[in-house]
């Protein structure tokens, strides 16, 4: 029951983007188990000297009566990282019904960032297709849940997806290590895509590609011979249902996989999110990704 | 082939260019989908797709067919079919044979029919006819060569007349109606006589072969060419016979011409024909018994062509015919004068016999050559019912209508209404005279159209339609009537015979019209004593009425077959000699035949005029004059649109059953 509400087809039907979130969010936790591996708390990680420039708050004092010395006290949930989630928007990502891939994306990122949040992470987000068309930069402050959320939703679809432009770009937004991930369906060629993503990962970050494509990208059927628009170029090209049957699939998996292959061993988490697939795994995904950076 | 209306297509090539640009539209537009990227997209046209647009194509080929067809229908197209007698191929071989009276001569008729028999090529398609005065046909359209010969083989003479024009008619109707070309091979002894006034009548069918075979030579020739005999005549002793011999290409000779009756000859005269001319003898006196009489003129020398040497002619030899005069006033000047003009005449063949109306009830009147009322009044309606039944049989009435007649609202036995009896007054208007006087009406020929003739009483009569009015008065009443009742006739006469109510019995008119009226209401002088053959003799003057007659020909057979006998009107006179002719009533009568003597000249045509009429068939240049008068035929153009309506229906059902089929499968 639970885990009808990650179910992408359900999702499309609650209204705010907020409240998916939750609900994603709220469903994927109970369904947790107390994992030893997994979940927050305030629990005491460790002591560390006072470093000029540490905030005082966060000083022990009573440890500092004590002995005189001061102290930071540490807790495994102040452990944060940094979180940026890229979003593709090119016009490829409006491709699918109930839901399209880039609202599939759109609950997926927006549950990440919940999720995040809910970690104490900070949270980013950046908005891009062949150019960056938005940049929140990660923070643990209050509102950024919502800052993300609105950009989120209100993100409209660019046109095409050059990843080589905009991660040059990332690389000035990012400074600091931590997690990105970029959600994207990756129309291009997987040595150029990881080309252009690998310098974050010289950059201390882990770095986790959702590839999220529609089932009919996967698996397309077709009864009759159709010319096949594409919706970034608007280019048509008559196929047949024989070749979208066989010789197709066989293109699109071998692109699969590798992007796979070349994303690990660029050290690159790779996870193929179908939009048909509960959101769950994904913020699985990101979990793990989290305690790997941890 | 050519277009009525060549717009049409025009129109349809247009229309037809719609589904090429809807087809072709559809093609590239058909069936777009979406999808996120074409990376790893290919085009792929596999052989399904083929198939598929082969199907359209088909599809496509079918609408454009079906509009260009309908188009082509309305465009009404035409095939110019050349005329059938332009068709080199499937020549009809035409094997003609004169067999006209002059064929009797010498042995030209075998001759002819050897060239005939020459003339037949092996294996060809062939018809065989004969020329007379019409064309006979005499054999199938056939090849079997001995069907042919036994045609030409069975070719006799006949007393007919030969007509050249006759035969091109009958050659031109063969053409159209044939639809292939003819090689005519006409074998004759070209008698000049046969050619038509005008050579145009000769022309043939362009691409018509004509060959001709001239197996006539000119030869002097003496024939009886007329017999001039009283038709009925009672005293043979002053009967005569007046005979016509004539030279044709002949040189001046003497000849003996006998008379004969009934085969017996009664006497011979030797008579100087000139060079080229002619000469009468006059026979006085035959010889034979009561009836009818087979007279005969006879040439006895021999000459080219013996068959025209005798000239037959009929003569009935009767005791004077009675006429019957009912009259109430008996010694009355009508009488008289009627009587007396009757029976004044030399030629006169009739004897009046006078009786009251109530005598006249026992009589036979069959027995009568005609019946004269006299100013009939109410007396006559007892004996009217056995008069209508005597005219209806064939006889005659001459009613002369006096004041007692005008007392009568109706005319006795013709039924036709009175308007009373007129007279002339005596002041501004003493007098009626005649007026629209018919001359050629039989009883007023030689009457000088009763000029001078003064009527000072007379019946106003109403001449309904179907009546004639041979003559009226200056008042416009009719003075002569004459209606048709069945066989018979009735005539009347508007005033009376005697010297009372007219002076028509003083006038030399008088005689003549009486004389002549008997004549012809007595059938004396209707029928000539010779007939030529060819000629029609009327069977019944009543066609409405049916009577059996009975024909016996020349050689005694039936000339007549039962249904004839019962319907037919005329008979055609075929041969020469006597046709005994019996019709209703007991009434018999015996015909004389004879030959066209213009057939008797047996001058022939030149060779020149021969070869020209040869040329007329082979085409406008080669005929010469003959161009200028006979139209070349034009090709006719035959349509055939029908059939593309048809090919056009065909093809929508084609388009129809197709498309659905392609529906279905996309459903």
């Amino acid at each position: 029951m639970q885990q009808n509400f990650l179910d992408p087809q359900i999702l499309a039907s609650i209204s705010g983007l907020d409240l998916v979130a939750k609900t994603v969010v709220q469903g994927f936790v109970n369904g947790l188990h107390r994992s030893p591996d997994f979940g927050f708390s305030q629990e005491f990680a460790e002591y560390r000297m006072y470093s000029p420039g540490d905030d005082l708050r966060h000083v022990d004092w009573n440890v500092y009566a004590r002995t005189g010395k001061a102290y930071l006290k540490r807790y495994k949930g102040e452990t944060n990282t940094k979180v940026t989630v890229l979003l593709d928007l090119s016009k490829s990502m409006s491709y699918g019904a109930k839901p399209s891939k880039i609202d599939y994306c759109r609950y997926l990122v927006s549950s990440l960032v919940y999720l995040a949040v809910q970690q104490r992470d900070a949270a980013g987000l950046i908005l891009f297709d062949d150019e960056v068309r938005q940049f929140i930069p990660p923070s643990s402050r209050v509102g950024q849940l919502h800052r993300i959320l609105h950009a989120v939703e209100n993100a409209e679809l660019g046109r095409h997806t050059d990843f080589s432009k905009p991660f040059e770009k990332f690389m000035e937004f990012i400074r600091q290590r931590g997690l990105v991930i970029v959600v994207s369906d990756f129309y291009a060629d997987p040595e150029t895509i990881i080309q252009a993503i690998s310098p974050l990962r010289w950059k201390k970050n882990e770095v986790v590609l959702f590839h999220v494509l529609d089932r009919q990208e996967l698996e397309p059927t077709l009864n009759a011979p159709s010319t096949m628009i594409d919706l970034e170029s608007g280019e048509g090209i008559e196929v047949t249902p024989e070749y979208m049957r066989t010789e197709y699939r066989t293109r699109i998996n071998s692109h699969i996989e590798t992007l796979r292959s070349k994303a690990l061993s660029a050290g690159m988490d790779y996870f193929l999110m179908p939009t048909d697939k509960p959101l769950d795994a994904g913020l699985r995904e990101y979990l793990a990704a989290r305690k790997g950076r941890m | 082939m050519g277009l009525l209306s060549p717009w049409w297509l025009l129109a349809g090539a247009l229309g037809a260019a719609l589904p090429l640009w809807l087809h072709l539209l559809q093609q590239h537009k058909q069936d777009p989908v979406e999808f996120a990227s074409n990376m790893f997209v290919e085009r792929r046209t596999e052989s399904t797709t083929y198939q598929r647009k082969l199907k359209y194509k088909i599809l496509m080929a079918l609408r454009i067919l079906l509009l260009l067809l309908i188009a082509l229908a309305f465009a009404q197209p035409f095939l110019r079919k050349p005329p059938a007698i332009l068709n080199v191929g499937n020549t009809l071989n035409l094997i003609v044979v004169d067999n006209s009276f002059s064929m009797r001569e010498g042995n030209r008729l075998e001759t002819a029919k050897r060239e005939a028999n020459s003339a037949l090529a092996m294996g060809a398609t062939a018809q065989i006819w004969s020329m007379g005065s019409h064309v006979s046909y005499l054999s199938q359209v056939s090849k079997d060569r001995s069907e042919l010969t036994g045609a030409i083989n069975g070719i006799g003479p006949t007393d007919e007349k030969s007509s050249f024009a006759e035969l091109a008619r009958a050659l031109r109707d063969s053409s159209r109606s044939n639809a292939r070309p003819l090689k005519i091979t006409f074998i004759t002894d070209a008698q000049r006589t046969a050619m038509p006034p005008s050579f145009s009548d000769l022309s043939l069918e362009t691409g018509s072969e004509l060959k001709i075979i001239d197996v006539g030579r000119k030869l002097p020739n003496y024939t009886v060419e007329t017999v001039n005999a009283s038709r009925t005549i009672s005293d043979l002793t002053k009967a005569k016979v007046n005979a016509t011999v004539t030279a044709f290409n002949a040189p001046a000779a003497r000849k003996t011409v006998a008379l004969k009756v009934n085969g017996k000859k009664l006497v011979s005269k030797t008579v100087e024909i000139p060079e080229n001319g002619r000469a009468t003898v006059e026979f006085t006196g035959l010889d034979g018994p009561y009836g009818w009489l087979r007279g005969e003129v006879e040439i006895e020398d021999e000459d080219a062509l013996k068959e025209d040497n005798h000239f037959f002619f009929a003569v009935e030899r009767a005791d004077p015919r009675k006429v019957l005069l009912i009259d109430e006033q008996r010694g009355s000047k009508a009488a008289l004068y009627f009587k007396a003009a009757l029976e004044s005449s030399a030629q006169s063949f009739f004897t009046v016999e006078e009786m009251s109306a109530a005598a006249a009830a026992s009589a036979k009147l069959a027995n009568y050559a005609f019946v004269v009322l006299n100013d009939p009044g109410a007396n006559v309606k007892g004996i009217e019912g056995m008069l209508k039944q005597y005219v209806e049989a064939g006889g005659a009435v001459w009613i002369a209508a006096g004041p007692q007649t005008g007392a009568l609202s109706t005319i006795p036995v013709a039924g036709l209404k009175s308007d009373g009896s007129k007279m002339a007054t005596r002041g501004a208007q003493r007098f009626f005279a005649p007026a629209n006087v018919d001359p050629t009406f039989p009883s007023l020929r030689r009457t000088g159209r009763l000029e001078g003739v003064r009527f000072f009483q007379y019946v106003a009569i109403e001449a309904p339609q179907g009546t004639v009015i041979a003559a009226k008065l200056d008042t416009g009443s009719p003075l002569l009537i004459e209606k048709k009742m069945g066989e018979g006739k009735v005539l009347i006469f508007a005033s009376t015979f005697d010297n009372v109510s007219n002076d028509l019995p003083v006038k030399p008119g008088f005689v003549p019209f009486v004389e002549q009226t008997a004549s012809y209401l007595g059938r004396v002088e209707e029928r000539s004593s010779s007939y030529l053959v060819d000629s029609y003799l009327d069977l019944r003057s009543d066609r409405k009425r049916s009577s059996s007659v009975e024909v016996i020909g020349p050689r005694g057979d039936r000339a007549l077959s039962l249904k004839e006998a019962a319907s037919a009107n005329t008979l055609r006179l075929i041969e020469a000699g006597f046709y005994d002719v019996r019709r209703e009533n007991d009434r018999q009568e015996l015909v004389a035949v004879n030959v066209d003597r213009r057939e008797s000249d047996l001058d022939i045509v030149s060779r020149e005029n021969l070869q020209l009429w040869e040329q007329s068939g082979k085409g406008v240049a080669a005929a010469g004059q003959t161009a200028s008068v006979v139209d070349t035929p034009a090709p006719e153009p035959q349509g055939f649109w029908w059939w593309v309506a048809l090919l056009a229906f065909v093809t929508l059902l084609a388009e129809s059953l197709l498309s659905a089929r392609y529906l279905q499968v996309r459903a």
